[in-house]
């Protein structure tokens, strides 16, 4: 295994590391890319990306993991695209370069979080997208409140302060600087980015009618899977039974997987996920 | 030279001193982040993860450093362990020219005891039903090898700040190195208390993250006034 750093993009602002097996890739084995978790750098909730990047290694997978625009190392953009946008159109970059430097012809995604539904949108704008692993994506909005309440939750990690020290920082703030303003939550466009119930259905019909493979893998309480029974769950029972979808419900975890025990479980869905994945598209590569 | 936190505040804190390295930077320093071992994007793995190593990767960094700056004169901000990390190579190293604590750990016992409770905290509250298991905090391994090498690391019982100018900016009214730092050592030292900042709090659109613009501002103007 072994893992080179590089910059990339149209400005070669976007940082990202290539994870490559010790053994040169076979040419039909898709390259895999991870999308940034929210504002998680590329190493990914809990290091989780740069574990998956040198499991998957080991199976002859080359990947890159790295930041979109305004995160991690990554500059900001130079321009105003909106952030779904731009995402998808870093992705296909990120493929770009593979492509070029390993000859990879065809791609797996995997995201968590936002990550998912980022690498559902590059998938239906890119037919070099073989399949996506979507992990705990977001909610549609469906449920009102509730659900909200849980995406604000997820979305907003506390600081190491209150991590560790249990205090309320809105109120330290307030308390210790009662004429300074807290620093004033921005606009949300949240909606924007989260894809209606009409989109979802349109992007994953689209991934799975051109034959692509998808991977969903949730936490038993969260909204998410609630998601997945209530809207999905009729459009993937086809590819399911095909083998071509698979779903992960785990339980006795958080939504970013923080028990060890969980990231394990994670860990070997996606190998043997992206694994089986690789055998379709070579035996179907074969058959062409 | 900038040293970053452990775990789950390695990744809260990641954009924060991306952020002071770009404001270093722009006020005539050279920069270097770094991942230990086990790490961030560093090869090896969390659970063979040790304090010795880490200390060796912090005076590697400060030896490349200095090399790749052409200069001998060095400057090491550090955040919570990594504040503890820059201290004592620091002291190993001697010759810095300034230090930057910020939050700084200075008992590594209560440290890992704060991360035992916030791990406890964060399960009952988020993964009901998750074994706690003594290995693991808040998503990372902590190998009994590391959680005795934490209990032994203190910044306690210096005589002497091992820099020439120092500065601790804290959250806190007893930042900790009040007690490390007694009598005359203490005097050389400069404190600025902020305010808890939500440092990976983020805009609710994923345009841009929040980042502690006051403070960084703060000890990049007070690390060109100490190195001029």
């Amino acid at each position: 295994m072994r893992e080179r750093a590089l910059l990339f993009g149209e400005r070669k602002s976007l940082v990202g590391v290539v994870t490559e097996p010790a053994a040169p890739a076979p040419p039909e084995r898709p390259a895999v890319l991870f999308l940034n978790a929210g504002v998680l750098h590329r190493v990914g909730p809990n290091r989780i990306h740069v574990r998956l990047a040198r499991e998957l290694a080991h199976h002859g997978f080359v990947s890159l993991r790295f930041d979109f625009s305004g995160l991690g190392d990554s500059r900001l953009r130079a321009d105003s695209t909106p952030f779904a946008q731009a995402a998808v159109a870093e992705t296909r970059q990120g493929m770009d370069v593979l492509a070029a430097s390993h000859g990879a012809r065809k791609f797996l995604l995997v995201g968590m979080c936002s990550g998912a539904d980022n690498a559902l949108r590059a998938a239906g704008h890119d037919p070099r997208v073989a399949g996506a692993s979507l992990i705990e994506p977001y909610s549609v909005p469906a449920s009102g409140f509730l659900l909200y309440s849980y995406r604000k939750k997820i979305l907003n990690p506390l600081s190491w302060w209150r991590l560790l020290r249990g205090r309320s920082e809105v109120l330290a703030t307030l308390k210790e600087r009662p004429t300074a303003t807290p620093a004033a939550p921005v606009a949300t466009t949240e909606e924007s980015l989260v894809p209606s119930r009409e989109e979802l259905v349109r992007q994953v019909r689209g991934v799975l009618g051109r034959g692509g493979e998808l991977c969903f893998v949730y936490c038993a309480a969260s909204p998410a899977y609630f998601n997945y029974l209530s809207i999905l769950r009729r459009e993937v029972r086809g590819a399911l039974r095909e083998g071509r979808a698979r779903l992960h419900v785990l339980k006795r975890t958080d939504h970013v997987f923080t028990p060890l025990a969980a990231q394990e479980t994670l860990v070997a869905a996606i190998r043997e996920w992206a694994l089986a994945a690789a055998g379709r598209l070579a035996s179907a590569g074969h058959r062409a | 030279m900038i040293c970053n936190p452990f775990g789950q505040e390695y990744l809260r804190a990641h954009r924060s001193l991306r952020e002071l390295a770009g404001r270093l930077a722009d006020a005539g320093f050279h920069v270097l982040r770094f991942d230990y071992r086990g790490g961030g994007d560093s090869a090896g793995e969390p659970g063979e993860a040790r304090v010795e190593g880490w200390l060796e990767d912090t005076a590697a960094a400060l030896d490349e450093v200095r090399e790749t700056a052409g200069s001998a004169r060095a400057a090491l901000v550090g955040l919570r362990l990594g504040a503890t990390l820059a201290t004592l190579t620091a002291r190993q190293r001697g010759g810095v020219e300034a230090l930057v604590l910020w939050d700084p750990v200075t008992e590594g016992d209560t440290y890992r005891r704060e991360l035992r409770a916030a791990h406890r905290t964060w399960l009952a509250d988020r993964a009901r039903g998750a074994a706690v298991r003594d290995d693991e905090v808040l998503g990372f391994s902590l190998s009994p090898a590391l959680a005795a090498d934490l209990d032994r690391l203190s910044l306690d019982g210096a005589a002497a700040v091992p820099a020439r100018r120092a500065l601790v900016v804290s959250s806190d009214e007893d930042d900790g190195t009040r007690a490390a730092w007694s009598g005359a050592a203490s005097a050389s030292v400069e404190r600025r208390r902020f305010p808890p900042a939500p440092v990976w709090l983020h805009a609710e659109g994923m345009e841009r993250s929040l980042v502690p613009g006051e403070l960084l501002d703060f000890v990049t103007a007070w690390l060109g006034g100490a190195c001029p």
